[in-house]
């Protein structure tokens, strides 16, 4: 495994990934060319306003297929009827020797089904073999802006708190991204976002949804900076769904993402 | 490739909350100086966004002082002898029967205080994608206000600027209540203080010699008022009270805020207010000084007179080379404003550290045809306040001017209008031995004819002579023709000329509006300026209230494309696509740039 590590490490020039890089690895969102702005149960929290149930999702990837790199999400949300709603998520990467633990607590409220606002707050761990943990608080802020019925435009703003941890040594990512969904046909869905790290260029991120039958969807995606493409599929049974979704890499193993959700149909 | 991917890929520059278009044709353009810049344009307007006026309890000189075109003007102060209190914009419409565009730009500037007030939403987001040499996103802007009835109204404001490693680098809050009555007003957080002339404190930061003889010459009304601009430095932050008695009302604010400034040797050696924080150096001087301020302030008003006196004293971290190299700098304010019917009167005395003073005194002569204006000027070598923005030639740090503004406007018959003004000014002394204090004058004539389908032609000639150098000339023809009521064509041109060199600027567009709920405008500028002198500013249509009026400079065109859709009557989306093309006359190459701007705008 170390071998395998340390051969990431030298083949990874143009893609190091810093603590908490990797914020989500919700399976739809990776297939949708990782729209982060976008659809319930991505990083968004003012999407959960958007559904009117109970939801809960389990996603899991191991990155480029390399043994330690496991990640692990769990999220749920819940929703009122006056149009409030709560979440909360755990996620876990890596492994012994490094390992980056989130928790997150949102919560949402849809303004006239015009406007939906919401707010996350992530606690940030990181543990490191032989050095003590450290932990810091992020805020993320989202908006969704619901055009009509077949269009929508999701704004997010992550860690507005400029959080860092080591004692202030290393800056957590501050992201924003503006992202916008639209639906031409009831099988078929476009959506594209801006992503905009502080800290690296900006990144186009693309994707479409395809409807063939009542039970299926198949995604695809792709993005610019770095350039990747993916793809994916989801199954829903009654309100089961079951996500696979694969991510390229220009260097790298491809990664799968595997993910099962309650309560989104 | 990329270029038109992402034009497809955005759906969709400043903005109005009421959601419909503040065009650049609904404001008096000749009021603004040639040269100013895009963001200060907004930083003005924004001064109005915020703080608009209430009809109900507004004097026809504040109308007066808009910076709006003159027919408007004249319209307004027509309906506030008529119609001083008004209830709704429902009522308003139908007293004034002003048509839909005309009724969304007063609704910018305007706010009815009716005895029913619900609570009321507006959240705007901006977003901008440029190219020079990389794709990167140029900015990010959201601004909000929150009203919860008449009591409390909550405005904020985040931005980041291009390069700026902090995702909002710049973040604001205002907070307004009125806890026991109408009459007194609590303010918390970020605010403004809009003052006589603004030789201590002025709310809209910007000052300018303009057409509008009015505007220039009568102070506005005193008050306080909420921020939530994009200026990162010229506001204060603490908190404020203002309560009105019948005649007498009292102002007093306390503010204690952090300043970008650049700190050697222990001492100021400039305040920093580009309010950009991107190179190591400007992240170095972000909020390095402590400013505490403490003001107070009384006015008596009744029918015919206005006068006030403040007091103010702001005490810093650092000693500042600007102000003596002293930790303190304090003064004092005394204005008036008289009126005597057609005859009005209106100045501002002002004095720091008991060393330094200002003086501004006018008088405007109005008659149903004709007003004209006097001022005089004079700022002392060295008088200077970090928020004071008076009409002054020489704007760099120090007073040290002196000028008399001379203003006319002629209304010749129902569809044409003359007017201009003369403005001579002079520095008091220069610092450079053996140099002469620098003097001039500018000369400004203008012609506006305006048909009954509402087309309309202007013209404008400026001269801009400095003693000892060439005389500037400056003419810009704009115009606009109504094919029909929704469609019409825009054109403005500008010819500056110095010293034989002569650079063209012109822009010709195609507005289209009411496409079912869809606006768009679609144009090109081309451009001509062979040296620097002649650089052409021009305003282009854009996003509403973001106007684009970049420096031309070279030759060149522009394209531009402006897409606006209300959607289910409460939200606003605009697109804007610009490209440019531009090379110095002494290259071969041009060298390609686009700006892609996406606005949404709700209000619930």
């Amino acid at each position: 495994m170390c071998r395998k590590l340390i051969i990431v490490l030298i083949l990874l020039p143009t893609f190091c990934l810093a603590a908490f890089e990797v914020q989500s690895i919700n399976t739809s969102s990776i297939a949708l060319g990782s729209i982060t702005s976008l659809y319930i149960c991505s990083l968004n929290p003012a999407f959960l306003a958007e559904q009117k149930s109970m939801v809960m999702r389990v996603d899991y990837a191991r990155l480029y297929g390399l043994t330690g790199l496991d990640y692990y999400q769990a999220q749920l949300g819940w929703s009122s009827i006056k149009q409030k709603c709560f979440g909360l998520y755990l996620q876990n990467f890596g492994n012994t020797v490094y390992q980056e633990k989130t928790a997150g607590i949102s919560y949402g409220q849809s303004l006239k089904n015009i406007l939906s606002l919401g707010l996350t707050v992530h606690l940030y761990n990181i543990a490191i073999a032989g050095y003590q943990s450290s932990t810091t608080i992020g805020l993320s802020l989202g908006s969704v802006w619901n055009l009509s019925e077949q269009m929508q435009i999701g704004l997010l703003f992550q860690n507005i708190n400029s959080p860092t941890i080591y004692k202030c040594s290393d800056p957590l990512p501050e992201c924003f991204s503006l992202g916008a969904r639209y639906a031409p046909l009831s099988k078929m869905e476009v959506c594209g976002e801006l992503f905009k790290d502080t800290e690296f260029p900006f990144s186009l991120r693309v994707g479409a949804i395809i409807k063939p039958f009542d039970f299926m969807d198949l995604k695809f995606g792709t993005q610019l900076n770095p350039d990747r493409y993916s793809g994916g599929i989801s199954i829903y049974w009654k309100s089961l769904s079951v996500d696979f979704a694969f991510q390229h890499h220009q260097t790298l193993p491809y990664t799968l993402y595997y993910g099962i959700g309650c309560g989104f149909k | 490739m990329k270029t038109s991917f992402l034009g497809i890929l955005l759906l969709c520059s400043l903005m109005v909350l009421s959601g419909d278009v503040l065009s650049v044709d609904a404001l008096n353009i000749s009021l603004f100086p040639e040269d100013i810049s895009e963001e200060d344009l907004e930083i003005y307007l924004e001064a109005y966004l915020n703080n608009p006026l209430n009809w109900n309890r507004c004097s026809p000189a504040d109308i007066e002082a808009l910076p709006l075109n003159d027919d408007l003007i004249e319209q307004l102060t027509g309906y506030k002898y008529r119609y001083p209190k008004v209830e709704s914009w429902k009522e308003f419409q139908s007293k004034t029967k002003l048509e839909k565009q005309e009724l969304n730009v007063v609704q910018f500037f305007f706010i009815l205080e009716s005895k029913q007030h619900e609570s009321d939403i507006q959240f705007m987001n901006y977003t901008s994608v440029n190219k020079n040499n990389t794709v990167d996103l140029h900015k990010s802007l959201t601004r909000g206000k929150v009203e919860f009835g008449r009591r409390l109204a909550i405005g904020f404001i985040t931005e980041r600027d291009q390069g700026e490693r902090t995702l909002w680098d710049y973040r604001n809050l205002s907070v307004t209540t009125r806890p026991f009555s109408g009459q007194c007003v609590l303010g918390l957080s970020s605010f403004k203080l809009d003052w006589g002339h603004g030789l201590l404190f002025a709310r809209s930061n910007m000052a300018f010699k303009g057409s509008s003889v009015a505007g220039n010459i009568l102070a506005g009304t005193p008050r306080f008022g909420a921020y939530s601009g994009s200026d990162e430095n010229r506001y204060l932050q603490g908190a404020y009270v203002s309560q009105q008695w019948k005649h007498l009302a009292l102002y007093s604010g306390v503010s204690s805020r952090r300043l970008d400034a650049t700190i050697q040797d222990s001492t100021v050696q400039s305040f920093r207010e580009t309010g950009i924080h991107g190179t190591d150096s400007e992240i170095a001087a972000k909020d390095t000084l402590a400013e505490n301020t403490l003001c107070g302030g009384l006015v008596y008003t009744d029918s015919r007179f206005l006068g006030g006196i403040l007091v103010f004293q702001s005490r810093y971290s650092f000693p500042v080379r600007d102000y003596f190299n002293q930790y303190r700098q304090s003064g004092f304010s005394i204005y008036q404003k008289i009126d005597l019917g057609d005859w009005r009167f209106s100045g501002e005395v002002a004095a720091l550290n008991s060393e330094e003073y200002a003086v501004v005194q006018g008088f405007v002569f109005q008659s149903n045809q004709y007003t004209l204006g006097i001022q005089y000027r004079y700022f002392s070598d060295y008088f200077s306040t970090r928020l004071s923005s008076a009409m002054k030639e020489f704007s760099g740090s120090g007073g040290n001017e002196r000028g008399v503004y001379l203003g006319m406007q002629c209304k010749i018959n129902q569809r044409n209008r003359a007017g201009g003004y003369l403005d001579f000014y002079s520095e008091n002394r220069s610092f450079e031995k053996g140099v002469e204090p620098l003097r001039g004058s500018d000369a400004v004539i203008y012609l506006d004819h305006r048909w009954p389908a509402k087309h309309f032609i202007n013209f404008r000639l400026k001269r801009k002579l400095s003693i000892g150098s060439s005389a500037k000339y400056q003419t810009t023809v704009s115009a606009r023709y109504y094919f029909q009521k929704n469609v019409s064509m825009s054109f403005r041109g500008i010819v500056n000329e110095i010293n034989h060199d002569r650079g063209i600027g012109t822009s010709l567009s195609l507005s289209v509006s009411e496409i079912k709920t869809m606006d768009l405008t679609v144009g090109t500028t081309q451009f001509y300026s062979p040296v620097y002198d002649t650089r052409i500013y021009l305003y282009e249509p854009g996003i509403p209230l973001r106007f684009n009026m970049v420096s031309l400079y070279g030759t060149g065109y522009r394209y531009f494309i402006i897409i606006q859709n209300r959607f289910r009557n409460k939200l606003t989306a605009a697109l804007s696509l610009k490209t440019q093309a531009r090379r110095l006359v002494t290259e071969s190459e041009f060298m390609k740039t686009f700006l892609v701007e996406f606005q949404m705008v709700v209000d619930l």
